[in-house]
């Protein structure tokens, strides 16, 4: 799965930490979602997308 | 391209006192009781590692695998690692245990019904924690 977490983070100037604190997850695991090496659960994944304002699919893409 | 920022995450609380006091006492009584029955030697090998181990809980490195493996602050992922990691040595200590069972079987099965009645333990326990966790999970 596809993701615009570091573009969406960076466009609000905020650092992976301060990302991760707004979702209570660690740096590390923005990190990880951010490189597509953890695909985030459902939960975290609507968390992040409502966080930027928009839907779980404008964030996170599957590539078909 | 992946970029790593500089901020590290906040150091995790840490209950030393907790943790060494009642350690130092319980090594002390332990000490006491192998001296009596002629074993000191042989729990000094074993305090070492113990006492390894407590510093890897302790130390205040801010590595994420020791954070993980303390369970400090883990999220999600830590969850995720976490039980990819026990499950992973569950399975490591398996086939080590069909290992062993095959070697005492070459070796004459003198100790083969002893590891044979283990692996069928650790096999039920696998089944077991698979059948609560299907249930729990369906």
């Amino acid at each position: 799965v596809l993701n615009d977490v570091r573009e969406l983070r960076l466009a609000k100037g905020l650092t992976q930490a301060e990302l991760g604190a707004e979702l209570t997850v660690s740096r590390q695991t923005v990190n990880a979602i951010e490189t597509g090496r953890y695909n985030p659960s459902l939960t975290l994944a609507v968390h992040t997308a409502r966080f930027f304002g928009l839907l779980v699919e404008e964030v996170f893409h599957v590539d078909d | 391209m992946s970029t790593i920022d500089s901020q590290a995450s906040p150091k995790p609380k840490r209950t030393v006192k907790a943790l060494v006091f009642p350690g130092v006492l319980g090594a002390m009584v332990l000490a006491v009781v192998a001296s009596q029955h002629g074993i000191l030697r042989g729990l000094i090998g074993a305090a070492i590692i113990w006492a390894v181990v407590g510093l890897t809980f302790l130390s205040k490195g801010r590595s994420e695998t020791l954070s993980i493996m303390r369970g400090d602050n883990v999220d999600e992922r830590g969850t995720h690692i976490r039980t990819r990691a026990a499950a992973q040595s569950f399975l490591a200590v398996y086939f080590a245990l069909i290992a062993v069972f095959l070697i005492e079987l070459g070796r004459g099965a003198r100790d083969a019904r002893l590891w044979m009645f283990i692996l069928i333990a650790y096999w039920l326990i696998w089944l077991g924690s698979l059948a609560f966790t299907k249930r729990r999970n369906s």
